[in-house]
This record gives structure tokens, sequence and C-alpha cells, in this order.
């Protein structure tokens, strides 16, 4: 895979063939990072808008600055003023909902916080895959059935012959150390950094 | 609190009580609050893992949407006749709406240029993209006609054939489907027609959103609700409906052949079927059994007997 920097100034130079290996890059993970706010479906035209503006105004691409930081603001200001648009006050199952989700607005911030820089990336897939293999047996494949393949926890429970909340309980547990380890990649970067100093 | 409220939440299923007391926690501490937040976000990057190769075709068939709407901003810059079209509008807006329909009907060009697509080869699938970004997949043998450009309100296309519809969400303007004797009216939506269903039949399959079938006349047959199919017969003149698993009769549009809950004898006529050989298999023990079976047509044969063999313990190859 080419060097995204190479493919930025390619861009610029209205290099077709170089903006669509860009946006295959980054395509996932600004979806995932977009469903924080919106439907998929809404979430997917949203990174599709951002990369409308990104064609449309190629001559601007800075290929110094941070490009992910880019995408992602773009992201989160676009799936803001479409959240405003559609006034999602009436959407929520309740008021709690609508407080939490709108703490969420503002935590997700990517100027506001680092983590979204960081776990958004491209590689972020693999990340996931290699964390969710290392996940104990039988966690792993409860947390797989219903992560990767949406399966219900009720259907879950009749398959493995579990309870209902012993499901609910495996996934949530992956869920806590899916985040444990994603956050040790972090912790490595800074130590190899501090290294150099 | 049970943690696991976390994750209820996230699935949807908490009850506004639990949401409360989900609230209370969050705000009891940074801590709290940046546990929940994190873990909302590794729950929304499961999208980032593709469930199978359907997934996958989904990045490619995305790229293909956003280089047609590129294409589409581009012209919009350059054609004169779209800017006329849009100055008109906007004094009609002032004006008031009763002129519009005829405003729309007057800068309407005399001659409305028709492009034809067609998918004249036997096993293969064609996607074409319309000027709108609705996406359209063409089974072999399958003509869809189509205005250059849509004008006028409505976006009206006409096929012949088979073709999957993805079609992008413009509720201002309706997507009208024709076909010989029914006209399709489409709400922002997904779904397949088959002009040529066996028995005479017209075949309408919804996958997601909504379709209000009509004859061409205007007289409304019904409204369509996902994972429904309707069979038109043109000799009977009335409507079957059915519950369907519409995302099986329609994965040929990946060159995905998906079966589910099948015999084996089923999976091995598709396959033979599909590549035109005959499969030696031993399939006397495995005869009460169900199966589900997905293979991409383009990985050949020996990958679908391969993995035919590994799901069943028996070994399948092709007849000498």
């Amino acid at each position: 895979m080419e060097n995204t920097a190479l493919l930025i100034k390619k861009v610029r130079q209205g290099d077709r063939a170089a903006f669509d290996e860009l946006y295959k890059i980054y395509y996932l993970s600004l979806l995932s990072y977009a469903t924080l706010f919106l439907s998929k479906e809404e979430a997917e035209d949203v990174v599709q808008d951002v990369f409308l503006n990104v064609w449309l105004n190629k001559e601007r691409l800075d290929p110094s600055l941070s490009f992910r930081s880019y995408l992602l603001r773009s992201v989160y200001n676009s799936s803001l003023n479409q959240i405003k648009k559609k006034n999602y006050s009436s959407e929520y199952s309740s008021i709690y909902r609508k407080e939490i989700e709108e703490m969420g607005y503002l935590y997700f911030n990517p100027d506001a916080n680092d983590i979204i820089c960081q776990l958004y990336n491209k590689d972020l897939h693999k990340q996931l895959e290699h964390a969710i293999n290392s996940l104990p047996e039988k966690c792993r494949k409860v947390f797989s059935l219903s992560y990767i393949y949406d399966v219900p926890s009720k259907e879950i429970s009749r398959q493995l012959g579990i309870s209902v909340s012993t499901v609910d309980n495996h996934i949530y547990t992956a869920l806590k150390l899916l985040r444990k380890k994603l956050d040790n990649n972090k912790i490595v970067l800074l130590i190899i950094f501090l290294g150099f100093l | 609190m049970d943690e696991t409220i976390i994750y209820k939440y996230l699935s949807q299923k908490t009850t506004p009580e639990e949401e409360r007391e989900l609230l209370e926690w969050i705000n009891e501490s940074p801590a709290n609050k940046e546990l929940f937040f994190e873990i909302k976000m590794i729950w929304a990057s499961r999208h980032t893992l593709p469930r199978d190769e359907k997934e996958e075709e989904v990045l490619n068939i995305s790229l293909e949407k956003l280089n047609n709407r590129i294409d589409q901003a581009l012209n919009k810059r350059r054609s004169h006749v779209y800017r006329k079209i849009r100055i008109w509008a906007s004094i009609a807006a002032v004006i008031g709406l009763g002129l519009l329909s005829y405003v729309f009907f007057y800068a309407k060009p005399d001659k409305v240029e028709h492009i034809v697509y067609t998918n004249e080869f036997a096993d293969s699938v064609k996607t074409v993209i319309l000027a709108d970004g609705t996406s359209v997949w063409l089974r072999s043998n399958t003509t869809l006609t189509c205005p250059a450009a849509f004008y006028g309100g409505i976006r009206e296309v006409e096929i012949d054939g088979e073709a999957f519809f993805d079609v992008r969400k413009d509720e201002a303007t309706p997507f009208i489907v024709k076909t010989d004797k029914k006209l399709i009216k489409v709400l922002g939506t997904s779904f397949s027609i088959n002009t040529r269903a066996s028995g005479d039949l017209i075949e309408t399959i919804l996958m997601s959103g909504s379709v209000q079938l009509q004859r061409i006349g205007g007289e409304s047959l019904t409204v369509l609700q996902p994972s429904q199919q309707a069979l038109y017969s043109r000799k009977t003149k009335t409507l079957e409906i059915n519950d369907v698993d519409a995302n099986v009769l329609t994965s040929w549009r990946y060159g995905l052949i998906s079966l589910s809950d099948v015999s084996i004898q089923t999976i091995v006529q598709c396959i033979e079927d599909t590549y035109n050989v005959k499969v030696s298999m031993d399939t006397v023990q495995l005869r009460n059994r169900k199966y589900n079976f997905s293979f991409k047509k383009s990985k050949g044969i020996n990958a679908a007997l391969k993995q035919l063999t590994f799901m069943t313990g028996c070994e399948a190859e092709v007849a000498p």
C-alpha cells in the first residue's frame, strides 16, 4: 500500500486512481466514527460528502498536515450538521438517552480528544481482529457472534445453551478487554517515543 | 450499577429507568465517563470488520457511487441547462408553488436523450450507476432504459429482464420503474424486479424501504413491505404476495450464490448448474440434513467443492 503522503500529493495533481486508493484506506474507520453520531446509512452519506469535497477542493490539500485529523474533523462537523438538521429530539427513547448522546457529541470531538485520532486509524480493523483473537475462548465465541455477525443475544443464548445474561456478560467483558488492549497500543507508542528523547 | 447495562444501552435494550441509572453513573466520575464513551467507540468500530464477502464488495460499490457523484457534480458546474432550470425554480418559489409544475414543464428540453444499458451476456452481472446516484445491477439478457438526466420532478426508468435497484433517497423526486404491465413507484429503497419470472409473471422483491406497485393506468395494486415478494400474473392480472428471504434471492448481484436451509442434493445441483459439470459425491448419509451454503461463482468450481467437502465431511469432486 502506498504511503498516504504520496497519495495526497498525487490527488492534488488530479490523480483519480490515487483518490480511489485513499478512499479505500480511510472509508471503514471513518464510517465507524460517523456511526457514533448517525445511522449506518447516514454515516455512509456523510463520509462520501467529505470525500466529495476533498476531490472538489483538491488543490487546497496540504500534504504536510495530518490528513486523518482533517478527515475526522470534517466528518465530525458534517455529522453534527446532520443532527441539527434532522432534530433528533423526538427520536430518543428517553430524556436520559438524549442527554447521554449529547454528552457524546462533545466527547467525540476529534480536537478535544486524542484518543479519537489514534483509534480511528487505517489499521483499526487489524488491531481489532488481533485483539478479538486474543480473547478467552468462550468469551471470544459469544462476542464474535454478536459483534461481527450481528446475532441477537437471544439467538446466541439458544445456540450455545447459556442464559441471555451470561451472553451479555461475555460481550461486556470482551468490550472491556478490547478497550484495554487497544489502549496498550498507545502506551507502547508512548514508550518508544520517550526512548528517543 | 450493574455495568452490563452499558452493553444493553448500546444495543438499544435499556428501559428509561436503566438509562437514568446509567446517566447518573456516568456523572459520578470522569473515569466512569471515559469508560462508557470508550466502550461506545469500540462498539461502533464493529463496522470496520467485514462479516463476509458481500461486505467487502460494499466498499467497491461505495467507491463507484462516490465517483459518480463527483462526475455529476463536475458536470453540473458546466451544464448550462441545469443553471437555467435552477434560475426558473427560484423565481417560481417566490411567485408560488402553483407555477412550479408549469415552470418545470416549460424548462424541459424538447428531446430528452435516453440511454440504454444492456447486459447481453448469459452469466454475468452488469452494474450501472444512474445520474442521481442510484445503483442498478443488471442480470443476464436484461435491458435498462433511462433518460440521460432526470427532469420534471420524477425519475423514471424502464426495465426488461431482471435487475436489482438501490435507489438513492430523494423524497422530493419519486423513482419510478416501468415494466410492460405495471409501474413501481419507489420511496427510497432497494429491491429487485424480474419481468421474465417463470409462469409469465412479473416478480418484485423488496429488500428495504418501501415500494408501491401500480398498474400502468395508475390503479394501485399494493404497497410492499421489506422481505416481501410480489408476483403479478400477466394472464390473470392478479397479484400474489409472499414472505421471502430477500437476501438469498437477490445475492446474485454480487456474483454470490447463497443457499439457505437446503438439502445436499440442492447444493450439488446448484454447483452443477453454475459450472456446467457433473459432481460426484456420496450423499447417502447426508440425506436428511439441511445446510446453508454460499459461494462466489468467480472463485471457481474447485474452491466451491473444497468448501462443500469441508462443510459436510464428505468428499465432493468433479465427476470424471
